[in-house]
């Protein structure tokens, strides 16, 4: 792929320590009143942290270990061991700024709009699910820095401070953890009523009876159910799922639910869990909680032990709620025997609202399981074409009319209305998270399962044109240079940026070309062809330098000669299961010289 | 502040005397009164370093030795800014503070048993008197280091070494004994893969430079030798290699026979050296 991610995230980098730090401080974003907001400052934090954590060569925590070409990107905060101490001391700022009488706290007003209106000071205070699901990945993250971080010191007064930041941010782990646990609901409607008419409409692709559809949507969802009747702890966990006629729809919503009942546990769980607003589950709070329950079950968490036994229990509560939102949105999505839902974009939710946006969280949902789908390879060129269709009703992959309607989607986004959020003052809307990042985010991740097929190089044209339109928001000059988001140059109609660049849109941007360098470094699996192609090549290769071999007498003085195949030979047999294309290379040119030897012997 | 430094290696060719003399000169460009004490009794190599052909290999006047043997009250100092036959050390730069040698004798014999009182009376008066004193004994754990330690004078200690597994190695069982807090290393003679010095080499050869770099890295993370220890990092410089000499800004900006960066690594040790912020990383 062109994206080269190494590289652009090393460029993101320098941008980043430009753009925050100055004369030994370090510039949290600030909204119109000094107020530092927790989403925010996450995003900023994560836009260094993130990388370092994730990817084993932008890793921060050893100096010792640090690539040159990482710390000179980060030359302006010193070098790795002054980088790393400034992380710490960013951690333990983030944590304690949003702590609340030793309690952990989760808004994000910045997030939210009014419209017209102001927000209240109720809806200011508002916990946030975005919010917990960033600080689980937050974290995470940090715990697993200090962890690492913690080996290479010797200062007792920074060991004491490792002590108390990862004390602070298990605290913080545990309290984003109960929080998703109670922002989870589960929704259940009549067949007859206006949402299960809509659901009805969506799945129905094919022109059947509504009724004969919704049976068949109820058989597909029976496991979903059963799963559903089985939540303990939390919010959702209540509802009656016991009527076969009712249908159904699980998820996140955008804060805590009314009425969720406390997470008993032991341990080092906050006591004080407050009281919510939320109600219906909302397709895009669901898919960013997403990523934040997969960090909870990632490899790295499991082999640093990043989870106490406490965190344990409640990260396998999250998984069951996640892989049941999963898996109702594939049998959702992608149901029936003609074209799926998923296809007819855009998506339609409750009250009539259609968009890309939904599309795409859907999509994100949906395609979790593809990779365990036994249809998967005949499913590929629905799934591209999706994405396909998704840019280019978006004008990322076609150019926009003057005041095109698709500026909105990129800038200020889809706005998410907040059922419940009125109870609190006027009524909210969010932002989805910007279309762009994400819809290349998922461009990604489907290239990494479909390499070598023909779809696959549909995805990484589709991939390049969409890091081209993301380059062209960068900001060209001014605060935050290099970061985003500027859409000017895309959509004429945009509104210039205000203020500092979004943390939120560089992150992703950072997110999705971490993804795109975690997948680079895995060696794609060698193709069981050329392996056996490189080994038939090698025999004839060899049988042809024994030959030249037993015929000792005339090659002498050319043993050199025959010394420089023979190595290539031995190198190409010790990789040629590995990496059976570099192999064939070699016995290549191993072949043309021994035959070079073969056609002079020969010639008359 | 003031400091006294043992500068010190595991072996031979560590390239101690030339840092050392780098770390005074340094210091005295900076105004401030310097001395180096060459306790390397078998060797006496400091003066040649320093441009002091009169002293090139000891003085023979009465030196560290004589003083040792108690034939003196005081060994005998060389004005370096005086002295020196480079012409741009002699030319005292305005500012500048003393720059002191404390060569030993010229035929003096590496004494079989050292006075720990006298070399304690001449460490304190040295700290009374300089800002910085770097004190050079010969390599490994000779006579004159062991009774360096033992004189119970504030210090701290520069461990010089090459980039090597061989030195990593030998180091690390060099210090074992010593007190982990006032120990620190310095990397000598540095290749990094981006060295100017290393362009013109293949790919194949910069390949694996920079696959053996990242091992010495890794490995001295694990003999306790790692970032947080090192106080400081002196690149392969073609003056400090070909002709182990002070580096003046003569050499930097006029001839250009020297880097640039090695000037700004010495002065960065010094920095680190003389600053506890710096010297307690992590």
């Amino acid at each position: 792929m062109r994206m080269q991610p190494r590289r652009r995230l090393l460029e993101i980098w320098e941008d980043v320590a430009a753009a925050c730090f100055a004369d030994g401080t370090w510039r949290w974003p600030e909204g119109p009143d000094g107020e530092r907001d927790s989403i925010c400052d996450a995003y900023q934090l994560l836009t260094l942290l993130y990388p370092a954590c994730e990817l084993a060569s932008f890793r921060l925590d050893s100096p010792d270990q640090a690539a040159d070409d990482v710390l000179e990107a980060l030359r302006p905060l010193g070098d790795g061991i002054e980088v790393a101490k400034l992380l710490l001391r960013l951690m333990a700022d983030y944590l304690r700024t949003h702590t609340d009488d030793g309690e952990p706290v989760f808004t994000g007003p910045s997030r939210l709009s009014a419209g017209d209106h102001k927000l209240t000071d109720e809806q200011r205070r508002a916990d946030l699910t975005e919010a917990f699901a960033l600080s689980v990945t937050l974290t995470l993250d940090i715990i697993g820095f200090v962890r690492v971080f913690r080996a290479s010191v010797t200062r007792e007064e920074i060991r004491r401070e490792i002590r108390d930041l990862e004390i602070l941010a298990s605290t913080r782990l545990s309290a984003a953890m109960v929080g998703l646990l109670r922002s989870f609901n589960v929704e259940v409607f009549e067949p007859q009523s206006s949402r299960g008419a809509l659901l009805a409409r969506t799945v129905n692709q094919t022109g059947a009876s509504d009724r004969l559809i919704l049976d068949q949507l109820q058989q597909a969802l029976r496991e979903v159910r059963a799963r559903l009747r089985d939540l303990t702890i939390g919010s959702g966990s209540s509802v009656d799922l016991d009527n076969p006629n009712l249908l159904f729809e699980c998820g996140w919503s955008w804060g805590v639910i009314r009425g969720a009942p406390t997470v008993v546990a032991a341990g080092s769980i906050p006591v004080s869990q407050r009281r919510g607003v939320a109600d219906t589950p909302l397709i895009h709070a669901s898919a960013t909680v997403i990523p934040a329950v997969l960090d909870l079950l990632s490899p790295r968490t499991r082999v640093l032990g990043l989870l106490d036994d406490e965190q344990q229990r409640l990260a396998s509560a999250l998984q069951l709620r996640m892989e049941a939102t999963c898996t109702y949105w594939e049998t959702v999505a992608l149901f029936g025997d003609g074209p799926w839902p998923l296809e007819d974009t855009p998506w339609r939710m409750p009250g009539g609202v259609e968009s890309e946006s939904a599309s795409l969280a859907v999509f994100q949902m949906a395609m979790r399981g593809l990779r365990f789908r036994r249809d998967r390879e005949s499913a590929f060129d629905r799934v591209v074409g999706i994405l396909e269709e998704l840019a280019l009703t978006a004008r990322i992959t076609k150019r926009p009319g003057a005041g095109d309607p698709a500026t909105a989607l990129h800038v200020p986004g889809f706005p998410v209305a907040l059922p419940g959020s009125d109870e609190l003052g006027p009524p909210l809307v969010s932002h989805a998270s910007p279309f762009a990042p994400a819809l290349l985010q998922r461009v990604i991740v489907m290239d990494a399962l479909m390499q070598g097929t023909g779809a696959g190089q549909r995805m990484q044209r589709l991939a390049d044109r969409i890091w081209t339109h993301l380059e062209a928001r960068r900001i060209a000059e001014g605060p935050g240079q290099g970061l985003w988001d500027d859409a000017r140059t895309v959509f004429a109609a945009a509104p210039a940026p205000s203020g500092p660049p979004s943390w939120a849109f560089t992150f992703d941007v950072v997110a999705l070309l971490v993804t795109a360098a975690a997948t680079t470094d895995e060696r794609p699996p060698p193709d069981p062809q050329l392996v056996s192609h490189a080994r038939a090549l090698l025999r004839e290769a060899d049988h042809m330098l024994e030959q030249e071999l037993m015929l000792g007498l005339a090659l002498r003085g050319r043993r050199p000669l025959l010394g420089t195949i023979e190595a290539r030979l031995r190198r190409a047999r010790e990789i040629h299961d590995s990496r059976p294309a570099a192999a064939i290379g070699l016995v290549n040119s191993a072949l043309t010289e021994l035959d070079a030897l073969l056609a002079a012997r020969e010639w008359e | 502040m003031t400091m006294i430094i043992f500068l010190v290696a595991a072996g031979d060719g560590a390239g101690c005397t030339v840092t050392g003399a780098n770390l005074v000169y340094r210091q005295a460009l900076r105004g401030e009164d310097a001395c180096y004490a060459d306790f390397d009794l078998g060797v006496r190599g400091a003066g040649e370093v320093f441009g002091v052909s009169s002293a090139a290999h000891g003085t023979t006047e009465a030196g560290l030795h004589s003083y040792l043997q108690g034939a003196c009250r005081d060994p005998h100092r060389v004005d370096v800014w005086q002295e020196s036959d480079r012409w741009s050390p002699r030319k005292r730069p305005r500012r500048a503070g003393q720059l002191i040698l404390v060569p030993g004798d010229q035929d003096g014999q590496e004494p079989a048993a050292i006075d720990g009182h006298a070399v304690q009376r001449l460490l304190r008066r040295w700290d009374d008197e300089f800002g910085l004193c770097v004190v050079h004994p010969g390599p490994g754990l000779s006579p004159s280091l062991e009774a360096l330690l033992a004189a119970a004078v504030p210090h701290r200690i520069l461990v010089a070494h090459r980039w090597t597994r061989r030195d990593l190695e030998a180091t690390a069982r060099f210090v074992a004994r010593m007190d982990p807090g006032v120990v620190r290393f310095v990397r000598c003679a540095v290749f990094t893969p981006e060295s100017a010095e290393l362009t013109g080499l293949t790919g194949a050869q910069l390949a694996w430079i920079d696959e053996r770099d990242r091992e010495l890295h890794a490995l001295a993370a694990r003999l306790g030798m790692g970032q947080g220890r090192v106080a400081g990092v002196i690149p392969v410089d073609p003056v400090l290699r070909w002709r182990a000499q002070l580096i003046t800004d003569d050499d930097v900006q006029a001839t250009k026979v020297a880097n640039e960066a090695t000037v700004e690594a010495v002065e960065k040790l010094l920095t680190t050296a003389l600053s506890d912020d710096r010297w307690n990383r992590l």
